[in-house]
Formats: C-alpha cells, sequence, structure tokens
C-alpha cells in the first residue's frame, strides 16, 4: 500500500518506514534534475520532512509515494530557478568538440555524458523539469502537468521546446540516424 | 493533421505511446512532408545519443544516513516553530515562560521566590510546571508541551531583566490570577 493507510498522524515508526521504502526513488529525481549529489539529497529530505509536517493535510486519494515525489519535484524545481546562473556554463568549457572525431573510448564516454549533461543544465528551469519528467522517469504528460500546476499541453510545449534546444546545442554531436564519432 | 500537431506526437510515436490511429496518422503525414520527416529523423538521432549518458546513479553511501537526515530536519523545524511561537508574546507562552525562569531556573536571580521553594523535590516541581504549561498553551500535546519545555531550559537560552519587564507587561489580568493560584498550590506543596 501507498496510501494514508500507511501512515497515521503520530506514527513515527510508520513514518520511518515509509521514508527508508521510497528514499532511493526520490532522492533519484531530485538528482536526476538538479544533477548534483549533495543537493538532490537535501532536497530529498527536505520534501520527506515536508510531507511530515503537512501531514494533517495528507489527502486520502493521494498516496504518500505521490505526494512526496510532487513535493521533491517542485523543491528541484525551485532550486534550479534559484541557482541557474552560478549552473550556467558553456557547452565548449567542458568539452571540445575535436574530441568527436576520435575513436570512442571510456574517457570519452565520460565527457561526452558530461556534454549532455551540461546541455540539459542549461535548458530553463521548467523545461528541465518536463524534460526529466518525461525522458528520465518515463511519466506520462497528464501526470507531468499535474506534478507541476500546469496544463498538459504545456507540459507538451516545455518537452518539444527542451527536445529543440538540445538538438541545437548537441548539434556538433549527432547526426540524423548515427551519433558522430 | 497539421505540421505543429503531428511535431508534439514524434516523441509519443518513437516510444510507440500512440494508438494505432494516431500512429498511422502521423506515418502517412510524415511520408507526405519532408520537415517532419526531418524533425523525425533529428528527434530519434537525438535520443540516441542522450541513451549514451549513463543514468544517475546511487551508492549505499548516499542512502545510508539518509533517514537521520530527514528526522534532522524535522526536529530543526519544529525547534524553529517553537522558538518562533515562544517568541510572539502571546500572554499565555509569556506568563509559562515567566513561571519557568522564576522557579526552574537556579541562574536566575529572584532570591526571595527560589528561596520559598529550594526545598521543593524537583520531580513534583517539573510536574507541575508541565500541568501550567499545559494550562497555558492550551494543549495537551505532551510531544509540544515538552518541545517548548526543552526550548525554555535550553542552555543558550538566557533573559534579560528587560525580557522580564516584557514579559510581565505581556501578561493579562486572568493570567496573573492563574499563576498566582498555581504558585500558592506549588508552594503550599513546598511547605
Amino acid at each position: 500500500m501507498d496510501g494514508l493507510n500507511e501512515f497515521t498522524i503520530d506514527d513515527d515508526r510508520s513514518f520511518s518506514r515509509l521514508v527508508d521504502k521510497y528514499k532511493e526513488r526520490i532522492l533519484l529525481v531530485a538528482l536526476r534534475i538538479v544533477r548534483n549529489k549533495d543537493e538532490a539529497k537535501d532536497l530529498a529530505q527536505e520534501a520527506f520532512a515536508s510531507a511530515y509536517r503537512s501531514r494533517s493535510s495528507f489527502r486520502g486519494e493521494s498516496g504518500f509515494y505521490t505526494w512526496v515525489y510532487k513535493i521533491v519535484v517542485n523543491l528541484a524545481i525551485n532550486y534550479i530557478k534559484r541557482n541557474r546562473d552560478r549552473q550556467a556554463e558553456s557547452i565548449d568549457s567542458v568539452f571540445s568538440p575535436v574530441l568527436q572525431a576520435a575513436d570512442p573510448d571510456p574517457v570519452e564516454t565520460a565527457e561526452l555524458a558530461k556534454v549532455i549533461s551540461k546541455s540539459i543544465e542549461n535548458l530553463p528551469p521548467r523545461q528541465r523539469t518536463v524534460f526529466v519528467l518525461r525522458h528520465y522517469e518515463e511519466k506520462p504528460y497528464a501526470q507531468i502537468a499535474e506534478l507541476l500546476s500546469i496544463t498538459e499541453g504545456a507540459a507538451k510545449a516545455n518537452y518539444f521546446q527542451a527536445i529543440q534546444k538540445l538538438k541545437h546545442s548537441l548539434a556538433p554531436y549527432i547526426k540524423e540516424g548515427n551519433l558522430i564519432k | 493533421m497539421k505540421c505543429a500537431r503531428i511535431r508534439l506526437m514524434i516523441d509519443d510515436h518513437i516510444k510507440n505511446n500512440l494508438s494505432p490511429s494516431d500512429a498511422a496518422a502521423v506515418d502517412h503525414h510524415i511520408r507526405s512532408c519532408p520537415e517532419c520527416a526531418a524533425e523525425l529523423a533529428s528527434h530519434e538521432a537525438l535520443l540516441s545519443l542522450l541513451h549514451t549518458e549513463p543514468d544517475s546513479q546511487l551508492s549505499r553511501e548516499d542512502l545510508a544516513d539518509f533517514l537521520p537526515g530527514v528526522w534532522q530536519k524535522i526536529e530543526s523545524r519544529r525547534r524553529a516553530s517553537i522558538r518562533q511561537r515562544v517568541f510572539k508574546f502571546v500572554p499565555a507562552v509569556a506568563a509559562a515562560l515567566i513561571f519557568s525562569m522564576i522557579f526552574l531556573r537556579p541562574s536566575l536571580n529572584v532570591t526571595d521566590h527560589q528561596a520559598g521553594i529550594s526545598d521543593v523535590d524537583s520531580s513534583s516541581l517539573l510536574a507541575s510546571y508541565n500541568e501550567l504549561l499545559v494550562t497555558f498553551l492550551g494543549s495537551e500535546d505532551s510531544e509540544y508541551v515538552e518541545a517548548v519545555a526543552a526550548e525554555v531550559f535550553a542552555p543558550s537560552y538566557t533573559l534579560s531583566g528587560d525580557d522580564l519587564d516584557y514579559y510581565l507587561q505581556q501578561i493579562g489580568d486572568e493570567d496573573l490570577k492563574l499563576i498566582d493560584e498555581k504558585l500558592d498550590q506549588l508552594l503550599g506543596k513546598a511547605g
């Protein structure tokens, strides 16, 4: 069970059990959005603490996991909004496109991962969050819309815009049908 | 269908999330629209590139101290909330503070009162204090009362003469009367 029956008010042991059950999934979505392990952990813990503090507003129809998930996603988007300037970094400062012509090896693969990560970090906060929820978390648009309190159409549009920007920023590394190696 | 709508469906088309009729409509459109066909190809290429990025990984160490951290945040926020409420100078809480400072903090220089209770058993004094605090806070939530008490008796908490004067000014007649009665009871027990 994921719902209210698992967690009764003032039952701290039940709460701890739920934290242990869901901590990995909650921490993972935070990490996928903010892309910093320490910050992700802080946000994930904050999400559980917020859930505990507002337990009186717990709605029966909303599962505990879904509830904490929504909190952590919104904490994460607020975090990247606050830290956008600090995180913004040129892709060229991370990875030189000249490496694209070399044979793939573990070092290059790691470098390419950095480029991709940096491209995602450079997306506007809402597009970045929608992209993560769609691409990595494989959430349907309707659920993304509910999580971020936007319309389903806005969720689709944000994802589409994110894809277009990633195509542009990663253009040196891709060609249709194949990666440039 | 128009190109704009088709392009919003391309991602679902690649991931086989479309209904058979929508998928057929997208396929039909793409066969006759080079721009949307190019969009589909570049979208597929991007997804292929993105899949080369390893997914975020968590280690056992990342999760080991997770739960204590959650409880630390809960306790931290609880203390801040209590402190905020205590320092709002709600008359009832101020009255409880006065009481606690006078009778339970030996460092406070209120010698007359201290002399009067010097022989009071500490456990009965604390029980009386908690009873008073419950009355003033209007709450029988023992966790909350204990937390307020812990805040009041925190080693870092100090009460200046100005604070004391301020608290005294905040106490209403009814609360003063209640304090008076409680003090009589307590000192009676002591005697």
